[in-house]
């Protein structure tokens, strides 16, 4: 998926992740998109190889006592694909190091 | 349950399989989570509220997702099917093959059919285009061309037509370039060219002034012409050419694509009207039929406007110019139509007919599917068992047929490639626009689509019998072979009569063409054809420009070629039996009533040397035949044709009657008939032949002359000598045609050999199809009842009676096809009542004939399974019982 063609929320939807709200709902609290913008478009990504996702591991979840959940993250192409369509926008922030999801990282 | 984890739960039902528990737990996880936090924090409703609506776009993600079920189920489909076909390669290969021969067959007739008969004329706004032309319907005569004079009222007159044109062709002699050469002229007035709206590659095209009496002699050439006979020389332009050796100024190139009158001509070269040696001295008589007439209607005029005002038109020119116009009306047909007008309706047989192979190509592969399906019942149940839905189950049995089908088109599509490439060496060479067929996207668009209809026609049956099986029956039955339901089979026989019933049709039309083509070929043509040799030469005009030239040069030449050795036997005619077309001419009988206009007396007209009946072979009647005292200056004589003494002439003796003509050369003298001579089939072999009339080349001379010559020598060194001596007497004289009289016969019946070709080889594919259809449905059958026939014969039946039990199937199944076929075949073969020779539609003996062999083919197609019943033994039939 050519970075040209991300939309605004598809933008909003990567930055988010990049700055560390790495699952749906934790993406829809902080872009205030709704659910059925938020998931098609993260299928969208996903099918497009920008993001990738993993479910959390489930001793990880019982400690915090909640069902796991799925994480997003974001690919190479989808690093390349923000910063292109950021620019585009100016919108939020230069994309930072995630905050969170550092242990996701461990995929391989 | 919580009303938004309800949703959830509902809408997971339309997520594609694969992925709905991923699904349904990624929205539902963290739902749940929530939901536990609002009721620990105790929350405000809203919030609770907020996760309805969150749970609401759940929706918009499962639908977004519905693509994906199709593309990983259909990826699933195809490999699996892929699978199953690598598997079974010798069904593969025999269904892909079937296929392949039914579509590549159909492409590439549908390939001719659109080229000739759908694809638009190569012109802009090529619907806008007709012919209009003139016709007596008192006399039969449906449609010829205008004089120029009468062209010109037309022109002006009418209101209908934005532009007319008129046009005619023959050939001129082009010297100075090499060998003299004879080109194809296209005579035209300067109109056509603004009509088609085509703009020259280079130069110009003609003006109204071109047209004009004493205007400057020009040409245009075809590209093609430009590139071969001038070396595409640019210098050429404002250059002058020499045709008939009279110089014309070449002003313009039309591009290779333009084509008009002559439309399968690639060289060709226009003149005006007002520069042709021929036509050009016609232009003021009001008589004569023989100008082309296209018109382009102006926008917005409908057919019945400008059928009215040509009535109109019509009535008025009558009344105007009674002595030439009487009786005659005009009419008009779209361009396109008066073009492809004659070959339509073979056309349309053999497109009728391929598509009938295609469709017992279909019926076979459908019966392979079923027999296939009946042996995969317990798959399928295993499958249906595990939770396979039937919509599923059909799903995946087509997509493997669809498998076979894109491999049946893709390998029909070079199947059409190669078919093309044979037909255009096998095409009648007269068959208009046979440079346009061409295997392209439209072309290539009609093989998918068959494909696609090939699939579905042969997949669906098999496939929704397969899906409604018994689940039960079929699980216990085990593996191997399970019993046939009664559905299937009645199924599997109704293909194969159905096989045999088109089977049928096919072969009674083929047979009835070719035994028509059989009587054509083998009838008479009433003169001697073997060891004849014919040429060719033709006479500038503008050098030979009056008779005593025509005769000086045709005597010259018949007395040097008589000279050469084993050429003794050799005459002079104009114009020649059925290669020239006939020159038709009215006459009257001296001492005889006038005929009246509705029954006039006509005659063909020929122009032959002394000699000529010898070398033809034709046998004198009556009286003499011509001799050297039969010269321009001798009373003027004539020998009639048997057909015309018996029409004209009937209980008389015809000899020392005396006709009158009056049309030059003759012009109202009266000509003695001084014999009688056998007929010959001068229109073409398929006519019977007409009232003919001979006269010395002497008394009426032409400007050419067409050599017959009767020789033992080869046709190599005939032309040799020919062109040696035609040299001798003016070495810019070109001899184009020279043929032996077998060939040019052979060439006269080039259409009804293609279409009795096709339709044969179309019949012997549909007998080899629906034969095979026969040997699979009694095979199957017998491996179906491997148990049943060993009991028979562990009860002590005879071999004889197994076999008959086996055969009576195929004897049924034979009967009921041609119950069906014989009835279709006579509605059918009223179709190609019309192409027929001597032989009717309804031929008795070629439908028993047809019905008897088919008979014999699909007994010997049941025999052959019907012996492996015999070989049964029944204690292997019996021992999984």
């Amino acid at each position: 998926m050519p970075a040209g063609y991300l939309s605004y929320s598809a933008t909003a939807i990567l930055q988010a992740i990049a700055n560390g709200y790495q699952y749906g709902f934790d993406i829809m609290d902080v872009t205030g998109l709704p659910s059925g913008t938020v998931y098609p478009a993260l299928r969208r990504l996903e099918h497009g190889d920008l993001v990738a996702s993993k479910w959390e591991k489930h001793e990880l979840a019982q400690s915090e006592s909640r069902p796991p959940r799925k994480y997003y993250t974001l690919t190479r192409d989808g690093e390349h694909a923000l910063t292109d369509a950021a620019k585009r926008y100016r919108l939020l922030e230069p994309p930072r190091r995630a905050r969170v999801g550092r242990p996701l990282r461990e995929r391989g | 349950m919580k009303p938004h984890l309800w949703f959830i739960a509902a809408v997971s039902r339309i997520v594609p399989r694969r992925l709905r528990s991923d699904w349904t737990r990624e929205w539902t996880s963290e739902l749940k989570h929530r939901e536990s936090q609002l009721s620990s924090w105790e929350a405000a409703r809203s919030t609770r509220w907020d996760l309805l609506t969150r749970s609401l776009g759940a929706f918009r993600d499962a639908l977004w997702l519905q693509p994906r079920r199709l593309e990983e189920d259909l990826m699933q489909d195809i490999r699996y099917g892929t699978r199953m076909l690598r598997r079974t390669p010798g069904f593969t290969a025999v269904a892909v093959l079937t296929l392949a021969l039914g579509i590549g067959a159909n492409t590439a007739i549908f390939s001719v059919v659109y080229a000739v008969l759908l694809k638009p004329l190569p012109f802009a706004k090529s619907g806008e285009l007709f012919n209009v032309f003139e016709a007596q319907p008192a006399d039969g005569v449906p449609a010829t061309g205008w004089s120029f004079a009468n062209f010109e009222e037309l022109r002006d007159r009418n209101h209908v037509f934005s532009e007319m044109a008129g046009s005619q062709q023959h050939q001129l002699t082009l010297t100075g370039h090499g060998e003299p050469s004879v080109v194809n002229t296209s005579v035209v007035t300067p109109e056509l060219f603004s009509l088609f709206g085509e703009p020259p590659l280079a130069g110009r095209v003609f003006v109204p002034a071109d047209g004009k009496p004493g205007a400057a002699p020009v040409v245009i050439l075809s590209e093609t012409m430009w590139r071969t006979a001038f070396g595409a020389d640019p210098a050429i332009l404002g250059g002058s050419i020499d045709l008939d050796k009279r110089p014309f100024t070449v002003i313009g190139i039309m591009p290779a694509a333009f084509r008009f009158p002559q439309l399968t001509k690639a060289e060709q070269i226009w003149i005006p009207l007002v520069q042709d040696p021929l036509f050009g001295t016609w232009m003021p008589r009001r008589g004569g039929h023989w100008l082309q007439v296209t018109g382009r209607l102006k926008p917005g005029v409908t057919l019945t406007q400008a059928r009215t005002e040509l009535d109109a038109l019509g009535a008025s020119l009558a009344s105007d110019f009674p002595a030439e116009n009487r009786g005659w009306v005009i009419r008009m047909v779209p361009l396109q139509q008066m073009i492809v007008g004659n070959v339509k309706p073979a056309l349309l047989v053999l497109l009728g007919a391929v598509g009938l192979v295609l469709l017992i190509a279909c019926a076979n592969l459908a019966n392979l599917l079923l027999t296939r399906a009946t042996s995969r019942a317990r798959e399928i149940a295993v499958r249906t068992a595990l939770g396979a839905g039937r919509t599923r189950i059909v799903r995946q049995l087509l997509s493997e047929t669809a498998v076979l089908g894109l491999l049946g088109g893709a390998a029909g599509v070079a199947v059409a490639y190669w078919g093309v490439q044979a037909l255009s060496s096998l095409l009648p060479a007269n068959l208009p626009r046979v440079n346009a067929i061409r295997v392209d996207t439209v072309v290539l668009g009609f093989a998918l689509l068959l494909s696609a209809a090939a699939t579905c026609a042969c997949g669906v049956v098999p496939a929704v019998f397969a899906a409604s099986g018994n689940l039960q029956t079929n699980l216990r039955e085990g593996g191997g072979r399970t019993g046939e339901s009664r559905a299937h089979r009645r199924a599997r026989n109704l293909l194969a009569a159905g096989e045999i019933a088109l089977a049928m049709v096919l072969l009674v039309a083929a047979t009835l063409l070719l035994r028509s083509f059989a009587n054509l070929t083998s009838v008479s043509p009433g003169f001697e054809t073997q060891h004849v040799v014919d040429a060719d030469i033709s006479l500038p005009r503008f050098q030979y420009a009056t008779p005593q030239q025509w005769t000086a040069f045709s005597d010259d030449l018949i007395t040097r070629i008589q000279a050469e050795p084993g050429l003794k036997d050799s005459a002079i005619v104009v114009p020649r039996p059925i290669v020239d077309g006939v020159v038709n001419l009215a006459f009257d009988i001296v001492g005889s009533p006038a005929a009246s206009a509705a029954a006039s007396r006509t005659a063909n007209y020929v122009s032959i040397s002394p000699g000529y009946f010898r070398v033809m072979g034709m046998s004198l009647l009556a009286g003499r035949a011509f001799d050297q005292h039969d010269v321009a200056s001798a009373p003027r004589v004539t020998i009639i044709s048997a057909a015309m003494a018996r029409l004209y002439f009937p209980n008389q003796d015809p000899l020392g009657k005396r006709l009158t003509f009056g049309f030059p050369p003759d012009s109202g003298a009266a000509r003695e008939i001084v014999g009688v001579v056998s007929n010959v089939r001068d229109v073409a072999l398929g006519k019977d032949p007409g009232p003919m009339m001979y006269v010395p080349f002497a008394q009426a001379p032409f400007w050419g002359a067409n050599l017959v010559i009767k020789t033992s020598l080869s046709l190599s060194s005939v032309a040799a000598t020919i062109r040696r001596n035609v040299a001798q007497i003016d070495k810019d004289l070109p001899v184009t045609d020279v043929h032996a009289m077998p060939d040019i016969i052979d060439a006269s019946v080039a259409q009804p050999r293609f279409r009795a070709f096709l339709l044969g080889l179309f019949a012997s594919m549909a007998l080899i199809l629906a034969a095979t259809g026969i040997f699979g449905v009694i095979a199957y059958s017998v491996s179906c009842r491997t148990n049943e026939i060993g009991i028979r014969v562990a009860l002590g039946a005879s071999r004889d009676a197994i076999l008959r039990m086996v055969l009576r199937e195929g004897v049924i199944l034979t009967l009921a096809g041609l119950a069906v076929g014989v009835p279709a075949a006579l509605a059918a073969s009223r179709l190609v009542e019309q192409m027929l020779f001597e032989v009717s539609a309804h031929d008795p003996t070629t439908l028993a004939a047809v019905a008897a062999g088919l008979a014999v083919v699909a007994m010997v197609a049941g025999y052959l399974p019907a012996r492996r019943a015999l070989r049964v033994d029944p204690l292997v039939a019996l021992r999984y019982e």
